[in-house]
């Protein structure tokens, strides 16, 4: 659900969380993004760091400097002035993905599991093939960047591009770096070689993730991406993977990126109050 | 310039790191503070050896000079000059070229001399500070291991035996001899530990019945257990139903939640069994619901528990836990 007010959460006494909802909805992702820009301008005492997930803001404070009741009495004026989001700054990323990979095809074999894209596409009523148009027929909208180093989790802007699948029942211990793969609504890529259980659609040709960058498209902590961007996959077969792939080793590849702001009201109109799932107004 | 003093790695011990105060400023890029699992032991041994008090978790600013946080088993290190060391945190019977070294206190070193730090215990973590700290490269503005994510301290990894490692000209402020008062020091000797926890962010998917068993059993600590998370087993706790929607959108596990931002030391209940509170290198996000949130003082409890060792979790307001930060930062100022 989208609660009518936000309600505080308490994070420890080093953090403290504003949830706008529960429900995967990208309505909520907006709203936060608002008030962390918000947040910021408001330079209130004791906020030395603001983390979004789709639903929730969390904010670190200096226990030293403040306490949770004078930080809420501050966000309860800055939250007053949340009005409806009109814009959201945003950068639109085209990434290129080597579909049905090899790497991730041999990785179900040695686990014992069906290819994942086939499971992906009996989950969602569809051929492997209607699997990659579908990924590659609009933008993603990056909503929470975390859970480990460059990790992002994002959900499809148009609702029409809605699939789901389970996670993996036992999670691998392993999985390359760079592979592009689904769980619930959410579409992510492994920044590193790690555990992990959701669906492998293909592998990325390019980092998202160099803690020490070569390439001038990574900040110095070496995390591509950041909540409120947008991302598009571009499918590419073995021989512009194989090319791509060199140049970014070189650390000359050069990332197709646009900075442009998000028209939030434009994609409220057009779409309602979608559910990240496909799922509708709750 | 004069060739700064190098310890050598003589025997890595199980896992040995370099810590300072930690990376914070990351969280929203997937980035841990790393830094000290037991803030509290690590400042004491710094202050004692003339180094800056380092910052508490995730709080912004210099995360002062880097020593070394050591697992189970201490290493062996020889120094090929003078130094002046302390050891803290969980027990050890360390020696000096086989001399007893006493804890909690600063001890000078002879150039060439050896330090044996051997078995932790009681405790699971020691800390070493050096005068002048070591001197390896930082990363992203800190020295701290981050040791999952390959990042900072030596080559983002444990110590090996071989490594050297510079050490930075000492303050003036080094005085041997100086040592914290007992009541100071972190307490080695509860039988259940007791750990502080804030209930939140969703005690409210839990069953009253759920909370109540989560606060009154006696838990141990699973040897699954690491500087990203420590599990507990116990009974299982009970979760509410969720409504229709949540199991769409989240998942139909029963403590499956739309991913949020996990704490440190938040302990998340994946499908209601074996809470796992999170450490210095906590996972940023997550989709399982967390019951509550360790109190930054007591991140430093779960870093000297050992596994099988019984715990008891004890409810906090937020209050309550921010004023027992304030205090013990007094305390450790204070201390030596």
């Amino acid at each position: 659900m989208i609660y009518d007010e936000p309600i505080y959460r308490p994070l420890g006494d080093c953090m403290l969380g504003v949830e706008f909802g529960d429900e995967a909805n990208l309505e909520l992702s907006f709203k936060v993004l608002e008030l962390e820009r918000l947040v910021r301008e408001a330079k209130i005492t004791g906020i030395v760091e603001t983390v979004v997930s789709l639903r929730e803001l969390a904010l670190v404070l200096d226990r030293t400097k403040t306490t949770n009741a004078k930080v809420q009495e501050a966000l309860d004026r800055v939250i007053a002035e949340l009005g409806e989001v009109k814009t959201l700054p945003s950068r639109r990323w085209l990434l290129p993905c080597w579909y049905d990979d090899p790497w991730s095809s041999e990785l179900a074999a040695r686990y014992g599991v069906e290819n994942n894209l086939e499971i992906v596409a009996r989950e969602n009523g569809l051929t492997k093939e209607q699997v990659v148009e579908r990924h590659t027929s609009g933008e993603f909208w990056v909503v929470c960047v975390g859970f480990t180093p460059g990790c992002y989790f994002s959900a499809p802007l148009d609702p029409a591009m809605h699939m789901a699948a389970p996670k993996w029942k036992t999670p691998r211990d392993y999985t390359p770096a760079r592979c592009l793969a689904l769980a619930g609504f959410s579409t992510g890529a492994y920044p590193v070689a790690s555990p992990g259980g959701y669906q492998l659609l293909g592998r990325l040709a390019v980092n998202i993730y160099e803690p020490h960058p070569r390439n001038a498209a990574f900040p110095p902590d070496g995390v591509l991406l950041r909540a409120g961007d947008r991302i598009r996959y571009r499918a590419v077969d073995a021989l512009e993977y194989d090319r791509i792939w060199t140049e970014v080793e070189a650390g000359r590849y050069e990332y197709d990126v646009v900075t442009e702001d998000f028209d939030v009201a434009g994609y409220v109109r057009e779409f309602g109050r979608t559910s990240a799932t496909g799922g509708g107004v709750s | 310039m004069a060739e700064p003093v190098h310890v050598e790695v003589v025997r890595s011990g199980l896992q040995t790191t370099i810590q300072d105060g930690g990376r914070p400023g990351y969280l929203s890029r997937g980035i841990p503070p790393a830094g000290p699992q037991d803030y509290r032991s690590f400042a004491l041994a710094s202050v004692l050896v003339g180094n800056p008090l380092p910052p508490p978790p995730l709080t912004p600013g210099d995360p002062g000079l880097a020593g070394l946080e050591m697992l189970a088993t201490g290493p062996t290190l020889k120094f090929d000059g003078p130094a002046v060391i302390a050891l803290t945190g969980g027990h050890v019977d360390a020696t000096l070229d086989r001399e007893p070294v006493p804890t909690w206190t600063a001890v000078a070193v002879e150039a060439g001399a050896t330090l044996r730090v051997g078995k932790v215990g009681p405790g699971m973590r020691a800390y070493l500070a050096v005068a002048g700290g070591i001197d390896v490269l930082p990363y992203l503005g800190s020295r701290a291991t981050y040791v999952r994510g390959g990042q900072g301290g030596l080559e983002g990894r444990a110590l090996r035996k071989g490594d050297r490692l510079p050490i930075g000209p000492a303050s003036d402020a080094v005085a041997p001899g100086r040592s914290v008062a007992e009541a100071a020091r972190r307490r080695l000797d509860e039988r259940p530990w007791t750990v502080r926890v804030v209930p939140g962010p969703q005690d409210h998917l839990f069953t009253e019945r759920g909370l109540e068993t989560f606060f009154t059993a006696e838990w141990q600590l699973s040897p699954t257990s690491d500087r990203m998370g420590f599990r507990f087993l116990g009974p299982a706790l009970e979760l509410r139903e969720r409504p229709e929607y949540l199991v769409r959108d989240a998942g139909s596990g029963p403590a499956d939640i739309v991913d949020d931002i996990i704490p440190i030391g938040g302990i998340q209940v994946p499908g209601g069994i074996e809470p796992i509170a999170m450490g210095v290198e906590n996972p940023t996000a997550g989709g399982y619901a967390k019951i509550g949130t360790v109190i930054s003082t007591d991140l430093g409890v779960l870093g000297q528990i050992r596994p099988m060792d019984p715990v008891r979790f004890e409810a906090v307001t937020v209050d309550e836990a921010q004023q027992t930060a304030r205090d013990e930062l007094a305390a450790i100022a204070e201390a030596p």
